[in-house]
């Protein structure tokens, strides 16, 4: 993610379900502020999910644990039973602890991501820009429907944001050291030689 | 054999994205911190009223499993606003009371015991100054507590 890079989020259209209206508020304030206008907001699963039978999104944010139906049996339904228009749409989950009876549950539900709260704005823009890239497989079969899990980031390392790891040689150039090389000195250097074994 | 299908994904999301108009990140990221910024002291105000329920909780009376279960949403509750804080410890100290209690067989005496120090050591944290000093002793204190809950509940070597 470079500072530079334009993003236009006017039109896309979010569904973001939260059971903690501070947390929804939380949620909502950052994505307003990335430009995404058209929120809708739901506090529990089972709403949300009469809500993408029949409205299609370009991007859901759920958190783990709601009432009705968690964010994780929603995914799977969602990427299982849903209508075409939202079956592949990039699902992000946000907790703020995940049990350890539910681990694979998360593992299987099919989301893009788990985030884990508090959000940054740093990672959540992050991770939109990732899932808006689609640069993963959609994987369908008995034990699985969802992205590729062996997807991995292989762009610049995100703990740095300038994208250079701290070991990295500076792009800086020194002076020279002595004089330039002349045309036959570099001529020399790639003219194929004769073997003298 | 079991069948994988394989087919691109192609999310609308993307091509909306590429669409003339919209933001640069840096500029994004601004705007998003201002508003952490003046969601930060409603986040502070929700802590104190979690911390609250969690004292209010642990003498309510209810039986076991709504307690912890009451418990273990509060704290929750707590690491999702615990980025209005100045430090991380508060969401440390609240993730770490999470796992006392997703983990937890009962309410029992040495359990409520481990939730007092958790719920005494979140008010000393909360709203603190970013003072590692301070913040490391408290923080290692609830490891070891962890520890020592998860060292009574694993389950004897043959």
């Amino acid at each position: 993610m470079q500072p530079s890079q334009y993003i236009n989020l006017d039109k896309a259209k979010a569904l973001v379900v939260d059971d903690n209206p501070q947390s929804l508020d939380i949620l909502i304030g950052v994505l307003t502020s990335f430009g995404l206008r058209n929120i809708t907001r739901k506090a529990d699963g089972k709403e949300a999910q009469e809500e993408l039978k029949y409205t299609a999104y370009d991007l859901v944010l759920l958190n783990g644990p709601l009432p009705e139906m968690d964010g994780y049996d929603l995914t799977r339904w969602l990427r299982r039973e849903a209508d075409e228009a939202n079956r592949m749409t990039p699902v992000i989950i946000v907790t703020s602890h995940t049990r350890r009876s539910q681990v694979e549950k998360a593992r299987d539900c099919g989301a893009n991501f788990i985030v884990t709260k508090p959000i940054s704005p740093a990672v959540m823009l992050e991770r939109i820009l990732w899932v808006a890239r689609g640069d993963r497989m959609f994987i369908e079969c008995d034990a699985y429907i969802g992205p590729d899990r062996r997807w991995r980031n292989l762009g610049p390392p995100v703990e740095f944001p300038d994208g250079r790891r701290r070991d990295d040689q500076s792009i800086e150039l020194g002076e020279p050291e002595g004089a330039n090389m002349s045309q036959d000195e570099l001529d020399a250097l790639i003219k194929p030689m004769k073997s003298i074994a | 054999m079991t069948q994988v299908k394989k087919s691109r994904m192609k999310p609308r999301l993307g091509q909306l994205m590429k669409q003339s108009g919209g933001m640069y990140v840096a500029e994004a990221l601004k705007r998003a911190d201002a508003t952490m910024e003046t969601l930060r002291e409603p986040s502070l105000t929700g802590i104190d009223d979690y911390i609250t329920a969690l004292d209010a909780l642990l003498v309510s009376g209810q039986d076991e499993a709504a307690v912890i279960e009451g418990l273990y949403a509060r704290a929750g509750d707590i690491v999702s606003l615990s980025g209005a804080e100045r430090n991380e410890a508060v969401q440390i100290a609240a993730r770490s009371l999470c796992d006392l209690l997703d983990e937890a067989p009962g309410l029992t005496p040495s359990i409520v015991a481990g939730i007092k120090v958790y719920i005494a050591s979140i008010k000393l944290l909360h709203r603190a100054p970013d003072n590692p000093d301070l913040q490391q002793p408290i923080l290692q204190g609830l490891a070891a507590v962890l520890e020592k809950h998860r060292g009574e509940n694993r389950p004897a070597a043959d």
